[in-house]
Parts: structure tokens; sequence; C-alpha cells
């Protein structure tokens, strides 16, 4: 039941953030953006902040954001997350 | 007296069209004073987080009202749409298309309704900062097929715009960016996020609106509570808007002004059309508590000073238009000084002929806007007014000039008049006071218009 709606989440999500996350940057830092699979979120790495995506909608309000702490920023990093990198 | 008599009027309202939303009068004055001037139940602490910058609006409460105008949204509001089609009818002037275009939150739902292949834009990204406002937008995208846009949805704060650099070629953002902490700011960044070339037309709302009901508030506030409190937002004034552009680093800035009025049956129904629209209070000093003696005498402050003799309230909206281009080599730049051959004396004679033109030209001197860049050159038509009644716009090409422009250099500009067909007075007015010639042309537009 879990499984089955995340996937289906997942599908969602990266449908719409593949178009978007090319043009997407940290609101705060103006850094790029990660997208990690496993929490829904768009991670920057530049200052540890996780913003969520709701139904395929990034939310990149800077209230909206919350900082990762240290141990889950090092398990995103490692995880299975789809690194997305821009110039 | 006037108490008794907004009771009965506020009654009336309550049983009439919307007895819906509230069941009992009581009712819909209790909700009347929550809501006149934007006063929300719901309010939040100022955070200590930015408490560097100086603040003015609370944006966290702004973000609540565009919340509650998603879920209220959904009737016709003629005055935003005009606001929106007047906003994209300059894309049409253009001679450039932009395939990438960002839509700020405001009235962001007229304009995609109202872009309609304009502008050549393919991909268009919808940013609000609330987030159901987003979802609607988002659930009501079937409707707009037919545009053949690829439609992104993003939730994001204008102050902190979340979109890479040189990304985008168009940023349109309609009645939202002025309740911005820092308007230069957030203008900084949208210029930021554009291409060079790229344009940013914003509609923001102007000092003169509401002056109406400015005043109705202080005069009830200084008759019920012997003082005045800020009930309405500051808003920019029209000589700020030019400086706001340059200040932010635009191109050939251009900026220019519409009044509408809009006349409603009663001041609640304007609350009621201010909540809609996210319009309300966000002041960050505003007072937390309207009393509701108070809220009634405004509202019968207002319907004595001001109702028309049928019994409609007008409210006066300014709106003022920013266009402004990030900068390009390949833009117009001023000559030097003293190195223009022609002296706008002699552009002046060449006009003063025919009345109109020369009518047209001086509006056309005090106008930078578009000068060059664009296939016409519009003027509104002078003796026409605009109000938001208006149905459907036409653009007439009167005649082709080559002329010097403000920078010195010869070009080759169409001059036209905008003008809006619905009224037998346009043709009325068209037939007294311009020539033959002029008048063929409008009805050929028209002619091919409806063809």
């Amino acid at each position: 039941m879990v499984r089955g709606s995340r996937a289906l989440h997942l599908k969602d999500a990266g449908a719409i953030s593949k178009a978007l996350l090319d043009i997407l940057v940290c609101p705060l830092s103006k850094q790029p953006l990660r997208f990690c699979q496993e929490t829904q979120s768009l991670i920057s790495d530049a200052i540890g902040v996780s913003f969520p995506v709701v139904d395929g909608i990034p939310c990149l309000v800077p209230r909206d954001g919350k900082i990762i702490e240290g141990k889950e920023k090092m398990t995103s990093a490692n995880g299975p997350c789809s690194a997305h990198h821009h110039c | 007296m006037a108490v008794s008599a907004a009771r009965v009027f506020a009654g009336e309202w309550a049983t009439g069209k919307y007895s819906r939303l509230f069941p009992s009068p009581a009712a819909a004055i209790a909700a009347f004073s929550c809501a006149i001037a934007g006063l929300a139940s719901f309010c939040t602490e100022a955070d200590g987080v930015l408490s560097s910058r100086v603040k003015i609006f609370d944006r966290d409460l702004k973000r609540k009202q565009r919340d509650r105008a998603a879920w209220l949204m959904g009737g016709k509001n003629d005055f935003v749409d005009s606001v929106a089609e007047n906003l994209v009818d300059r894309l049409e002037d253009c001679k450039k298309t932009f395939s990438t275009a960002l839509c700020l939150g405001g009235s962001s739902e007229a304009i995609r309704r109202l872009i309609r292949g304009r502008g050549g834009i393919e991909k268009l990204i919808m940013m609000d900062m609330s987030l159901d406002m987003v979802k609607h937008l988002k659930n009501t995208e079937q409707n707009y097929v037919s545009n053949n846009l690829e439609t992104l949805y993003m939730v994001g704060d204008e102050e902190f715009l979340p979109i890479k650099e040189n990304s985008l070629e168009l940023v349109v953002s309609c009645l939202g960016i002025h309740w911005t902490n820092d308007l230069p700011g957030a203008m900084i960044q949208c210029r930021l996020a554009l291409k060079p070339d790229g344009l940013f037309l914003a509609a923001i709302l102007g000092g003169e609106t509401l002056k109406e009901l400015r005043m109705a508030c202080t005069i009830a506030q200084l008759e019920r509570e012997g003082g005045i409190s800020p009930r309405m937002s500051p808003l920019a004034q029209v000589r700020d808007a030019g400086n706001l552009l340059t200040r932010a680093g635009f191109a050939l800035p251009g900026v220019d002004v519409d009044e509408y009025t809009v006349r409603y049956d009663s001041a609640l129904e304007l609350i009621e059309h201010l909540r809609t629209m996210g319009e309300t209070n966000a002041l960050l000093q505003r007072s937390n508590i309207l009393k509701r003696d108070t809220a009634l005498a405004t509202a019968a402050v207002y319907e004595s000073m001001f109702a028309a003799e049928d019994g409609k309230i007008p409210a006066t909206f300014q709106v003022i238009y920013m266009t402004g281009w990030k900068e390009h080599p390949s833009q117009q730049k001023a000559k030097s000084r003293g190195s223009a051959t022609i002296s706008f004396e002699d552009i002046q004679n060449h006009f003063r002929s025919n009345e109109f033109y020369y009518r047209l030209f001086l509006r056309f001197r005090t106008t930078k806007l578009f000068m060059l860049r664009t296939k016409y050159l519009f003027i509104k038509h002078p003796n026409i007014l605009h109000n938001t009644t208006q149905k459907q716009k036409c653009k007439i090409k009167l005649k082709t000039i080559s002329i010097q422009n403000a920078y010195g250099e010869q070009c080759d500009v169409n001059i036209g008049v905008t003008l809006f067909t619905y009224t037998k007075n346009v043709l009325q007015d068209l037939s007294k006071k311009h020539t033959k010639e002029e008048k063929d042309g409008y009805f050929c537009n028209k002619m091919k218009k409806r063809s």
C-alpha cells in the first residue's frame, strides 16, 4: 500500500520536475538544487536546506524549507538520489 | 441613523445573492467586520528571521489571503480581465517572440486564459506564493489545452525568486508584485532571471487605488474611535514607477497608467471583490481589531459620500503598467548630445498640418515606450474614456512616418490608435474629429477583424 502510493508520487514528481529542474535554483543561495526521490524534496546543498515537492509542485518559499540534520544530509547525499547539477 | 441604515443594508445584502455564504444578517455583519479593509481573522506574528530588512507587509498573511483567494475565485472578474488583457496585449506589439515565460503571482489565472498564443510563448511557468492557488491553477489546466502551452507550476516567493540566471525570455506579473517588501529587489531578481533582451512586464496598483475607501475608513475611524490606524496598504506612486525600473537596471523603461472605476452594489461587495483577488490589507503594523461599529460606519460613510444616483458605489483602481528590457547590444542607445541633425521643432512642424497627428505626436514625445522595438506605436485615444465595461480592443494603423527618435536615430514608426469597439460613441467620436481617410482605415480594420 505504502509502496504503491510512493511509486505514484515518484512518477508524478519526476514527470514535472524534469522540465522545471533545469531552471530552478535555491531561492536563498541561488545555487543548484538536487532532487531527492527518497524524501520527495529538492535539496539545496549549498545551505543544507530541503524544500518539499507536493503533488509534483515544488514549494520554494524560504519558509517551507527545512534545515537538514547532519546525519540525514549524509545519507541523502550517498543514497539513491538522482543528482542534478547545473552550471 | 447611519448605523441603522447600514444594518438594513447589510441585511439586504445577506439575504440577497450571498445568502448561501452567510445564512443570517448577523453573520454577514460579522464577516464584514472581519473583512473590511482586509483585516483577516487569522493573524500571523512577525518573524525575526529577516529582521534586519525593512518589512512593511506581512508576507505570511498575504500567503494566507492568496490561499483564500484561490478558494473564492471562479466568478467573472472584469477588472482583473481588463488589466490582464491590457498587459498581454503589449506582447502583440513586440517584434520578438518569447519562448519561455514566467508568470508571477497575482492574477496569473487571467494571464493564462487571455494569452491566446500571443508573444509566441511555448513554455509558461506559473508561480504563486500560495500552494492552494497553484493547485487551483493546475487543476483547471485542462480548460486551456487549446493554448498549446507547456505549463509548469511552482510555489515561490517573488522576494526570493528561485529561478536560474539567464533562463527566461519574459516575466509577467499582473497585480501581485506590489505586495513585496523590497520591490526594487524583486525586480532586480526578475532582471537577473531574464536572458539578455528579455522583457519584464508588470501591472501594479498605484497610490490612487481605493481612495474612496481610504477616506471612508479614516472618517469612520475618527468618528467612532477618535483616532486612525492604517487600514490600507501604501502603494507605489506613478512617479516612482519609472525610477523603480531604472533602479532595477532595466533598459528602455516605459510606464503608463490607467484608472479603472468599478461600480459595486454595496461597500460589502467591494470588500468581497478585494478578497477574491487576494488584495486585502497585509500591513505588518495593522491594527488587529476592527470594531463592528467602525466597519458599519465605514460602509455608511462610503455610501453617503460616494454613492451614485442609482445607488451604485464606485471604487477607483489605478493600475501602473511597467515595461523594461534586459540590456542587450542590439538595443538602441542614446547618441551623444548635440549629434542630432533635425530639431524637435522641425518634427513638430511636420505634424502641425493635422491636429490629430499633432496631438498623437505630443503624446509620442512624452512616452519612450516601445519605440523602435515594436511594429506599431499605439496611443490611447485621448477622447475616449476607459472603463471596465470595455469589451474588445481594436487597433488602427493610421500612418507610417519616418521620424528621428529620442535617441537621435531615424526610424519608421507606424502610428496607430487603440480603440475599444463596443460603443457607438467611438464611431461618433471618430466621425466628428477625423478625416475620411482615418475613418476608412478604421472601418477596414474593423471588417478585417470580423472576417
